[in-house]
């Protein structure tokens, strides 16, 4: 028996803006780990990945988010990606770097902290991802949803491109 | 990839605490820490973590650390050091509903025969937030049993009900 629980595979298999994995954090786990892999746009058009967390009422919390990452092309300057310098608050940027068409998909792995307890919800990550041909890119970062409520799911949101394949799986840390 | 849990520390309410020590490493496995939900009485202090050979702290001068930390308000930040007794979490504990959280890897830690390696992915917030990325080796073949934590936050007597510290080794 491992104390890694695998709790929800979600794959997609058409063209979505987003993709929803709800109902998957409880009071069962404290630490989470998200992993991405093949996401890939139904176009030739390359998509950020963003996160936004889910809430106890099935709402998708569109406020109060904190990041920081390091975004590092294989071929350019590296870059500092921050509230501060994209003047945005409403959802964690390169949870799972940039999508692109097969076979230059995405992929990445999440840690979340606490989403379900009254407390802050934290994440470090890093990603790595393969775009407009040839840039290969890996970001590493760090996120959190500044509120108290219970966060019992997430999305990945796709807002340059619809996405249309890939794999997520979200693991749940036991603790006995 | 699967785990097993060797050993857990939650503190309890009325049991607040300054250290934290998790023992029970005995093999070459590689092992996996993490920090969940970790809060302190008040704003300020650091956390710190050293090594444990036969329970005890071992505080030799010898590691050698290097990390980026990011923060989401301000420019990164990158520093090495060579000689020092720590490897630290953060030098800016905080209270609820703030907290620090952490995964980090071990390497050779049990082995006899290399140094000890470790990798620590930490994220917390104080006003705003930062993520170190962070990587370390004890430069000594000293067998190592487990990690002793400590904060020097002495408001509400340190670590707060509900922090959790939990010690896994990777099976496979």
């Amino acid at each position: 028996m491992s104390n890694l629980k695998l709790l929800n595979t979600t794959t997609i298999g058409s063209s979505v803006a987003n993709v929803d994995v709800t109902n998957v954090f409880s009071g069962d786990y404290r630490i989470y780990k998200i992993v991405s892999n093949g996401i890939s746009t139904a176009s030739t058009t390359a998509t950020e990945v963003y996160l936004r967390y889910i809430n106890d009422s099935d709402a998708v919390v569109e406020a109060g988010y904190t990041f920081a990452a390091k975004y590092m092309p294989a071929d350019a300057g590296f870059s500092e990606i921050r509230n501060t310098n994209t003047s945005d608050t409403t959802k964690i940027h390169y949870a799972s770097g940039t999508a692109d068409q097969v076979p230059q998909v995405a992929a990445g792995v999440l840690y979340v902290f606490n989403p379900f307890e009254a407390c802050y919800t934290y994440n470090t990550g890093e990603q790595s991802s393969h775009y407009s041909n040839p840039r290969y890119l890996a970001t590493k970062g760090f996120g959190s949803l500044v509120t108290t409520a219970s966060i019992t799911g997430f999305r990945f949101m796709f807002p340059s491109s619809n996405v249309s394949s890939g794999e997520i799986k979200t693991y749940g840390l036991q603790v006995d | 990839m699967q785990l097993e849990q060797v050993s857990k520390i939650v503190i309890a309410s009325g049991s607040e605490t300054r250290f934290a020590t998790l023992t029970g490493i005995d093999s070459t496995n590689i092992h996996i820490l993490t920090l969940s939900k970790v809060t302190v009485g008040a704003a300020g202090g650091v956390i710190d973590l050293q090594p444990t050979t036969g329970g005890s702290a071992d505080t030799t001068n010898n590691f050698s650390i290097t990390w980026t930390k990011m923060n989401s308000a301000g420019s990164f930040q990158n520093f090495g050091n060579a000689t020092q007794d720590i490897m630290r979490f953060t030098d800016g504990a905080q209270a609820a509903p703030h907290s620090l959280n952490s995964i980090m890897f071990l390497y050779n830690w049990f082995d006899s025969d290399r140094y000890s390696y470790a990798t620590q992915d930490t994220v917390y917030s104080h006003g705003t937030l930062s993520g170190f990325v962070q990587g370390g080796i004890k430069s000594e073949t000293t067998s190592h049993d487990g990690v002793a934590i400590n904060t020097n936050q002495t408001g509400g007597g340190g670590f707060q009900a509900d922090s959790t510290f939990v010690l896994y080794k990777v099976l496979n």
